[in-house]
C-alpha cells in the first residue's frame, strides 16, 4: 500500500457507515484510493474506472485494459481490466461481477457517470462523496510533505522567473509564461494534466478573471509594460499531488501609491486569514469572522467568491473557505487561501498554500516573503 | 485545402451548430438537453469553450439548450459571467457565487431557477455517460415537474458529425499538433547525440508550448516514452531523463484549438535507426495504409478492426488490441465512433476520426502513428497532412559550437 494512505482510515469508514464496499468511480476518488495518477483519466469520462474497496478483502481497481499495464505499474491495488467496447460502462460493469451484490455499498454518486450507475443494475448504493471527501481533506504527514514540497518549488519558480525580468529590456506575455514553466520544470514539478497551466494577466487584461480567452493555457504577445500591475498564476502536479499558486508584481521597481495600496488590502486579508484559521472552527465562521473583519478594514473583496480551497490530488477540493461550508478546519489540513480583491487596476490576489496544526495555519509556500509582491530591476 | 486561415468560427457557424441541435430536440420531443461535460458544453455554447471544465468539477458550469433558442442558458460561477460575454454567448447566463453558500446547492439551485425561466420546460435530456448520477437525482428532487431522462446518444450522435466551420477547426487542431511536435524534434535534435543530450521533460514541454505559439488554445495529456517505458500506453519518465540515441521514443499528446481537440502520437528513432525498429515501423504503416483506404462511409469500427487484424496477420506485425485502432475527435479528445471490434456503427461522412493502430515492436515496444481523417462521400481524407511520417523520423544532428 502506498505510504500516503493509511487503509485503517478507509476501512474504519467503511465499518462505520456498515457498508459491504466502497466503490469510487470519480478519477481523483481511484487516484487517491490507488495512488496511480494518468493525467488523461479526468478527460476521458466515455472510458471509466472504479476502485472497489471491501469492508472485508483486499481492494481492486478496474481499467480498460489499454490502461492496465500503466496503473498497475502505478497502482498500491490490483487493477482487473476490462476490453474496449462500444458501451465501456456497461464492460466495467460486467468486469466488477459480483463484487457489489448484497449488503449496501457506499458510492461516490456526484463523481460517477449516470451510465456507469445504471449499468450496475440492482446494486444498494449509498452516498458516500461527503465520507471520501472527508477522508482526503486530511492528509497523511507523507501527503503533507509533498504538497509542502510542490507548494514552495511552485513559489521558487515564480521567482526563479520574474528574477530574470528587467524593466528596460521587452519581454512579451507568452515569453513570461513559457519562463514560468520552464522554471517549474527545472524544479521537478511534473506540469501534466489538463489543468498544469502558467497565465498572467497584465494590463487590459487584468481585469478578466481568465485572461486571454480562449486561450486559457497561453498567452498574449502583447509585451509587458513599465508601471503595470501583473498577476501570475501556476497550477503544476508532482507526483500526482498539486500545487495552486498565484502572485504579484509590478513592471517596476517601485510601486505606485495605489499599488501600495491594492497590496495592502491582499496582505491585510491573509493576515485576517491567518488569525482566523484555528482548529474546530468551521470554515463557515472562519469565512464569516474574515468578511466582517475585511469589509470594517475596507478591504475590497469579490463579493460571491470563496477565501480558498483545500488542495490534495486535485488542485481544488474541500473543504472550501465559504460561508456555506460547516466543515470543522482540523490539524492535518493543507489549504490554499485565495481572497480575491477587485481594485483599479483589476483582479489582485496571492495564494499562499498553508498547512494546519493544532496551533492554526502556517505557511509553505514563501520562498521569498510575500509581504510585498515583486518589483524587479530597472535596467542592468 | 485550408491554408492556416480562417481560425474562428463565424457567427453564422456558430449558428449552425446550434440550430443542429434546436432540430435534434424537436425530433427527439425533448424541450431542452443539459450538459455540465467540457465536451458537450462546448458543443451546446455552439462551439466555445470554457477554461478546463472537466477539471473544475468544484465549480462546474451547465448549458441547457432548449427548443425555442432564447431560453437558452448557460449556468456559472460568477468568475466566469464576464468571460462568457466574452467568447460570444448571447443566451441567458445565471452565475452563481459561493461565498455564502457551498458550491453544489447554488448551482443546483441555478439550474432549477433557469429551467423555471425558460418556462414550459418538462422533458430534459443529458449525456448518461458524462453527467453526474448525484445531479441528476439532485436536479431531479429540486426541479418539481421536470423529467431528466438519458438522451440515447442524441449529443453524441451530433457530435459525432461535423459541420463544415468544425472541420475547419479540427484541421488547424490536426496540424498544429505536429507543427509543435516538429518543433520539439528541432530543439532537441541538435543536443540528442550529445554529451548533456536533451531532458524529455524539456522535449514534452516543447510540444506544449508550441501548440501555444502557433495559434493554438491548449494542451491536455502530453508524453513522451523511450525504451522500457515504450512498452506501455503510460508512464512517466524518470525524473532527469534524458533522450537516448538508438532507442525508440513514442510522444503522445492532445491538443485544442478554440475547444476542437486532437489526438496525436509519433514514434520516432532517437539517433540512427535500428534495422528493427524500421522493419516495424514499416509494418505498422503498412496496417495504417490498409486501415485508411478501407475507410468510407458504412464501414463499422469492426470492420476496420477485422482489416487491420488480417493485415497484421499478414504480413506478421503484433498488433495491440487493448484500446482498439481509433476513435472520434471532436469538442472532446475521444469521443464516438469508437473504432472497436464491437462496433457496428457505420461511419457517416464528415465523421472525423483519430486512426491509432499499436503494434508491438522486436523490444515489446509500442509503436503508434497517429493521424486524423476525415470520413467523405466515397472514402477519407487525411486532414494531419503538414509533414509525412510513412518513412520513421530520425532524430539526429549535434550543435554547432561556433568557434
Amino acid at each position: 500500500m502506498s505510504n500516503r494512505l493509511d487503509p485503517n482510515r478507509i476501512n474504519a469508514v467503511i465499518k462505520d457507515h456498515n457498508w459491504r464496499a466502497l466503490v469510487a468511480f470519480g478519477a481523483e476518488n481511484v487516484q487517491y484510493l490507488t495512488g496511480a495518477f494518468l493525467p488523461f483519466a479526468r478527460a476521458r469520462r466515455n472510458q471509466p474506472v472504479a476502485v472497489v474497496w471491501p469492508a472485508n478483502g483486499a481492494p481492486v481497481a478496474f481499467v480498460p485494459a489499454a490502461w492496465a499495464t500503466s496503473f498497475g505499474k502505478a497502482s498500491a491495488v490490483s487493477v482487473k481490466a476490462y476490453d474496449a467496447s462500444g458501451n465501456d460502462a456497461a464492460a466495467l460493469a460486467a468486469a466488477m461481477g459480483d463484487t457489489l451484490k448484497g449488503g449496501t455499498i457506499g458510492c461516490d454518486l456526484d463523481a460517477a457517470t449516470a451510465a456507469s450507475i445504471k449499468a450496475l443494475g440492482d446494486v444498494t448504493l449509498a452516498p458516500a462523496d461527503e465520507a471520501l471527501a472527508s477522508l482526503r481533506m486530511i492528509k497523511s504527514d507523507a501527503e503533507i510533505a509533498l504538497l509542502s514540497s510542490a507548494a514552495l518549488r511552485t513559489d521558487h519558480a515564480i521567482n526563479g522567473c520574474i528574477h530574470h525580468i528587467t524593466v528596460d529590456r521587452r519581454m512579451s506575455e507568452l515569453t513570461f509564461v513559457e519562463e514560468l514553466r520552464i522554471h517549474s520544470v527545472e524544479r521537478d514539478l511534473d506540469l501534466i494534466g489538463y489543468d498544469a497551466t502558467a497565465r498572467i494577466a497584465s494590463g487590459h487584461e487584468l481585469p478578466e478573471y481568465w485572461a486571454n480567452a480562449p486561450r486559457y493555457g497561453y498567452a498574449t504577445t502583447r509585451d509587458l509594460q513599465l508601471g503595470e500591475t501583473i498577476r501570475i498564476d501556476v497550477t503544476n502536479v508532482s507526483d500526482g499531488y498539486w500545487s495552486n499558486a498565484a502572485r504579484m508584481m509590478v513592471m517596476r521597481d517601485q510601486l505606485s501609491a495605489e499599488q501600495e495600496h491594492d497590496y495592502d488590502a491582499l496582505v491585510a486579508v491573509r493576515e485576517l486569514l491567518l488569525q482566523h484559521l484555528k482548529p474546530g472552527k468551521t470554515c463557515a465562521e472562519v469565512c464569516a469572522a474574515v468578511r466582517k473583519a475585511a469589509q470594517e478594514q475596507g478591504v475590497p473583496l469579490v463579493v460571491g467568491s470563496d477565501l480558498g480551497h483545500g488542495i490534495g490530488v486535485s488542485p481544488v477540493e474541500a473543504p472550501f473557505l465559504n460561508c456555506g461550508d460547516d466543515t470543522p478546519i482540523a490539524a492535518g489540513m493543507v489549504l490554499v487561501l485565495d481572497p480575491v480583491i477587485e481594485t483599479a487596476a483589476g483582479i489582485c490576489r496571492s495564494k499562499d498554500t498553508v498547512v494546519i496544526d493544532d496551533n492554526g495555519a502556517k505557511i509553505v509556500n514563501w520562498y521569498k516573503d510575500w509581504r510585498e509582491p515583486y518589483t524587479p530591476i530597472m535596467s542592468i | 485545402m485550408e491554408r492556416n486561415s480562417a481560425r474562428e468560427l463565424t457567427s453564422d457557424e456558430h449558428v449552425e451548430i446550434v440550430k443542429r441541435v434546436a432540430d435534434a430536440l424537436s425530433s427527439k420531443k425533448f424541450d431542452a438537453v443539459l450538459a455540465t461535460d467540457g465536451g458537450n458544453v462546448t458543443y451546446l455554447l455552439g462551439g466555445r469553450t470554457l477554461p478546463y471544465v472537466d477539471q473544475r468539477q468544484f465549480y462546474p458550469v451547465a448549458v441547457l439548450r432548449c427548443q425555442d433558442s432564447g431560453l437558452d442558458t448557460l449556468v456559472c460561477p460568477i468568475d466566469q459571467e464576464a468571460l462568457a460575454r466574452r467568447i460570444g454567448w448571447a443566451g441567458r447566463i445565471i452565475a452563481f457565487g459561493t461565498s455564502e453558500t457551498s458550491v453544489r446547492p447554488a448551482f443546483v439551485a441555478a439550474i432549477s431557477d433557469a429551467l423555471q425561466a425558460a418556462g414550459g420546460v418538462t422533458r430534459v435530456g443529458y449525456d448518461a455517460e458524462a453527467i453526474s448520477h448525484g445531479l441528476v437525482q439532485d436536479l431531479t428532487a429540486a426541479a418539481k415537474g421536470v423529467s431528466f431522462e438519458s438522451d440515447d446518444g442524441l449529443l453524441q450522435d451530433l457530435r459525432a458529425v461535423k459541420t463544415a466551420g468544425e472541420l475547419r477547426m479540427l484541421a488547424f487542431a490536426a496540424r498544429l499538433a505536429d507543427r509543435a511536435v516538429v518543433s520539439a524534434f528541432n530543439h532537441s535534435e541538435g543536443s540528442a547525440r550529445d554529451i548533456l543530450s536533451y531532458s524529455l521533460w524539456e522535449f514534452m514541454e516543447r510540444i506544449r508550448v508550441h501548440v501555444g505559439e502557433f495559434g493554438g488554445s491548449g494542451t491536455g495529456h502530453v508524453s513522451a516514452m523511450q525504451g522500457k517505458r515504450a512498452g506501455v500506453l503510460y508512464e512517466q519518465p524518470e525524473r532527469h531523463e534524458a533522450l537516448r540515441p538508438g532507442e525508440m521514443l513514442r510522444a503522445e499528446w492532445t491538443n485544442h484549438h478554440r475547444g476542437y481537440w486532437t489526438s496525436a502520437a509519433r514514434t520516432i528513432s532517437v539517433g540512427a535507426l535500428p534495422e528493427a525498429l524500421a522493419v516495424d515501423y514499416a509494418k505498422n504503416q503498412q496496417i495504417k495504409k490498409a486501415v485508411a483506404d478501407a475507410i468510407k462511409p458504412g464501414v463499422t469500427g469492426a470492420d476496420l478492426c477485422a482489416v487491420a487484424a488480417k493485415e497484421a496477420g499478414r504480413i506478421g506485425a503484433v498488433l495491440w488490441t487493448e484500446p482498439g485502432i481509433g476513435h472520434g475527435v471532436g469538442t472532446s479528445e475521444r469521443e464516438a465512433p469508437f473504432l472497436v471490434p464491437d462496433s457496428d456503427t457505420p461511419l457517416q461522412a464528415n465523421m472525423v476520426i483519430s486512426l491509432a493502430i499499436y503494434t508491438r515492436g522486436a523490444d515489446d515496444g509500442l509503436i503508434v502513428d497517429k493521424d486524423i481523417h476525415r470520413v467523405t462521400d466515397s472514402g477519407h481524407e487525411r486532414l494531419s497532412w503538414y509533414k509525412d511520417y510513412r518513412n520513421i523520423y530520425e532524430l539526429v544532428g549535434t550543435t554547432a559550437r561556433h568557434g
